[in-house]
């Protein structure tokens, strides 16, 4: 019994893991396009939130980061990288959407990603403790 | 057994919170976009629910704040924010479907974490009276 949960528990985890380390390589993706390439992003109208292509992204790089380190801690049950994975998927989340004019599909595909983290690391989370 | 099974639930509000925080924010971003810019939505063609666009942008931007508030209620475990989270959730689903001709694929994503939220609340709602 106490190895099913066991079991369970680290597919859950090692789940939101690779989902985080997913999502944090596809933000440093997004953002070195911005910071090598800044003519690849072009909205096309009026977006409130154009700011300067760069901020965008080094926000995105930041994000990328920090998800990378955290998914990665994450495989060693660290309960910190539980809660910063959280965190940061829900700022991604909200951020990507922001962020969605500039690229639709990589946005669209980001916001994604977070929800999926948010779901696991939240519902499943608990189950880390058994990993130990 | 009992810890087990609120720790379970906790998940499920925590994430159900989340989710509604995060839509609450989407809501106000598209919102913003309406209010600050007319340019920024264009519908090439004739649509019923064509209201003037600083009037979806507003329609969002109060949908959008209602949710955060419910959102952060949640997190306290009202019972009565469960119940107000269900039907906003399936306000904002509509709302984002009679609204997403404008973006679609801000409308889909709109709807998509809507869904979640239904989910989270209806299907694994009664776990989450049991925190209290």
């Amino acid at each position: 019994m106490t190895k099913e949960t066991s079991g369970w528990a680290i597919g859950w985890i090692t789940f939101a893991a690779i989902l985080m380390i997913m999502h944090g390589a596809w933000n440093v993706i997004a953002g070195l396009v911005a910071l090598f390439q800044g003519d690849f992003y072009l909205i096309g109208r009026e977006y409130y939130l154009e700011f300067d292509v760069t901020a965008w992204g080094w926000a995105h790089l930041i994000i990328g980061v920090v998800m990378l380190l955290a998914g990665f801690a994450l495989f060693r049950a660290a309960t910190w990288a539980r809660t910063v994975g959280v965190i940061v998927a829900v700022i991604a989340g909200i951020a990507s959407f922001a962020w969605l004019p500039y690229y639709p599909v990589w946005g669209a595909l980001m916001v994604t990603a977070s929800i999926f983290v948010i779901w696991a690391l939240t519902t499943h989370g608990r189950d880390m403790a058994t990993m130990k | 057994m009992t810890q087990e099974t609120s720790g379970w639930a906790a998940g499920w509000t925590t994430f159900a919170a989340l989710m509604m925080i995060m839509l609450g924010f989407w809501h106000a971003i598209a919102g913003f976009a309406a209010i600050l810019e007319n340019e920024f939505y264009v519908i090439g063609r004739e649509y019923v629910f064509q209201f003037d666009v600083t009037t979806w942008g507003w329609i969002h931007l109060i949908l959008g704040v209602v949710v955060i508030l419910a959102g952060l209620a949640l997190f306290r475990g009202a019972v009565w924010a469960r119940t107000i989270g269900v039907i906003l959730a399936a306000v904002s689903a509509i709302a984002a479907f009679g609204w997403l001709p404008y973006y679609p694929v801000w409308g889909a994503l709109l709807i998509a974490a809507a869904f979640f939220v239904i989910w989270a609340l209806t299907a694994h709602g009664r776990d989450i009276t049991n925190i209290g």
